[in-house]
C-alpha cells in the first residue's frame, strides 16, 4: 500500500553479523522469543499512520455521509491492508534489509521473526482486510485495496525495485491509492477529485524518496538497489527532484479549483508549495549526495553537505501532512 | 540444568530458555485470540448495521 520508504524507521544499531543473513530462514533463538511488538513492527506502523491519514482524508472529503462505524471499519481495513503489504515486503526483502543500516533492525532482517512467519502473517492480514472491506463496505473499495497490496508487493517489491531507477516513480502509485480507497469506501465511486489526491501523492513520492536516497545512497548501492542517486548520480537526482517538484506543487493547488479545501488548503498549498520549491532549488544548487555517506545513526543525522537533502526530506513529510490536514479539517468542520 | 553452548562458549540454561520461549508463545497466542475476537465482533456489528440499513424503508 505504500512505496514511501519507512522514513521514520530508526532501528537499534547492531553490528552486522554474518548470521543476520541466515537468521531469516530458520527458527533462531530470537525468533522463538518473538513478541507481539515484533509482529506489530512488521506492519510498518509509521508508514501505516500516513496511509491511514490520507485514506481517512479521502473518506471525509467524499461528499457522502457514511455510518461512523462503517467508516471506522473502512479505515481499519486500509490500515491492515497497508500493514499486510509492509509485512510481505519485509518478508521478501529480509536479506536486503539486513545489508542496510536504515533497515537492518527490522524484525525479519534481524532474525526476530522468520521469513515464513512474516509471509503468513502478511498474507492472512491482506486476505482479511480485503474480505472485510468487501463484506462491510463495497466491491470497488475492496478491489482497489487488493490491487494496491498486489501492486506494492508484486509489482514494486518483486519486479521494479531491483530493476530500474524509476522504481519509486512507478511504485509510488501504491502509496497514492489510500485516498482513492477512502473515497470509494464512502461513495462506491472513484471520481476525478479522488484521483487528484492520488496524483498529489504520486508526484510527491519521487522528490521525497530521492531526497532520502541522496544521503543513504551507499546503503542502497551495497544492497544492489538502483535508486536514482546510485544509478544516475547525485547531480541528475537533484535535477529530477527539482523537476518533479515543479510539477507536483501546481498539481497540489488544483483541488482549490474543485472547491475541495477552502481557505486553509489555499494557504497551505500556496505557501507550503513555495517553500517546497525554494528547498528543491536550494538542494539543486547544493552538493548533497556527491559524497554518499551511507546513513548515520538516525535518518536526520547527516553530514553538512547533505543537509539540504535531509531538510527537503523532512519538509516533504510536513508538507504532505499539512495539505491533507487542511482538506480533512475543512471538510470535517464544513461538511 | 546448565550446559555450555559450544559456539558462543557461554552457559546455556535450557530450562529458563524453554520457559522464556513458552512465555513468548503464550503472549503471541493471546494477541491472536484477541485479534480473532475483535474480528468476530466487527463482523457481527457490520452485519447488524447492514441488516438495519436494508430493512429501512426506501426513499
Amino acid at each position: 500500500v505504500n512505496a514511501i520508504p519507512d522514513m521514520t524507521d530508526t532501528p537499534p544499531l547492531e553490528p552486522l553479523s554474518s548470521d543476520s543473513k541466515t537468521s531469516t530462514s530458520a527458527y533462531s533463538e530470537k525468533a522463538l522469543r518473538a513478541s507481539p511488538a515484533d509482529y506489530f513492527q512488521l506492519l510498518k506502523p509509521r508508514v501505516m499512520s500516513l496511509v491511514v491519514f490520507t485514506g481517512l482524508t479521502g473518506l471525509v472529503v467524499a461528499p457522502v455521509d457514511i455510518n461512523p462505524f462503517l467508516a471506522f471499519v473502512a479505515v481499519l481495513c486500509i490500515a491492515l491492508g497497508a500493514g499486510a503489504a509492509g509485512a510481505l515486503n519485509m518478508a521478501l526483502e529480509g536479506e536486503t534489509d539486513a545489508l542496510m543500516r536504515r533497515t537492518r533492525g527490522r524484525p525479519v532482517a534481524s532474525g526476530r521473526v522468520t521469513k515464513s512467519d512474516a509471509l503468513g502473517f502478511g498474507g492472512i492480514l491482506a486476505f482479511l482486510s480485503v474480505v472485510m472491506m468487501w463484506l462491510a463496505i463495497n466491491n470497488l473499495a475492496a478491489g482497489l485495496l487488493a490491487l494496491t497490496i498486489l501492486y506494492y508487493v508484486v509489482f514494486y517489491t518483486l519486479i521494479l525495485k531491483r530493476r530500474t531507477p524509476l522504481n519509486i516513480v512507478i511504485g509510488g502509485a501504491a502509496g497514492a491509492f489510500p485516498p482513492v480507497i477512502g473515497w470509494a469506501a464512502a461513495t462506491g465511486q472513484a471520481p476525478i477529485e479522488a484521483w487528484l489526491l492520488f496524483a498529489i501523492i504520486f508526484l510527491w513520492t519521487p522528490p521525497h524518496s530521492w531526497a532520502l536516497a541522496l544521503y543513504t545512497a551507499d546503503d542502497y548501492a551495497k544492497a544492489g538497489i538502483p535508486m536514482m542517486p546510485v544509478a544516475k548520480g547525485a547531480k541528475s537526482t537533484r535535477l529530477q527532484i527539482l523537476l518533479y517538484s515543479l510539477i507536483m506543487v501546481p498539481v497540489a493547488c488544483v483541488p482549490i479549483a474543485f472547491n475541495m479545501g477552502g481557505l486553509p488548503y489555499m494557504i497551505v498549498s500556496g505557501i507550503g508549495g513555495i517553500g517546497f520549491l525554494a528547498m528543491a532549488v536550494r538542494l539543486f544548487m547544493s552538493k548533497a549526495g556527491d559524497h554518499p555517506e551511507g546513513g548515520e545513526n538516525s535518518l536526520y543525522d547527516v553530514k553538512r553537505e547533505a543537509l539540504w537533502a535531509r531538510n527537503l526530506f523532512a519538509y516533504s513529510i510536513l508538507y504532505l501532512t499539512a495539505l491533507f490536514a487542511a482538506l480533512l479539517l475543512h471538510h470535517a468542520f464544513t461538511g | 540444568m546448565t550446559m555450555t553452548d559450544p559456539k558462543l562458549n557461554k552457559p546455556l540454561d535450557i530450562l529458563s530458555d524453554k520457559a522464556a520461549y513458552l512465555a513468548a508463545q503464550k503472549r503471541r497466542n493471546l494477541f491472536i485470540a484477541l485479534g480473532l475476537f475483535g474480528f468476530v465482533v466487527m463482523v457481527f456489528l457490520v452485519s447488524i448495521i447492514r441488516m438495519a440499513e436494508a430493512s429501512r424503508p426506501q426513499g
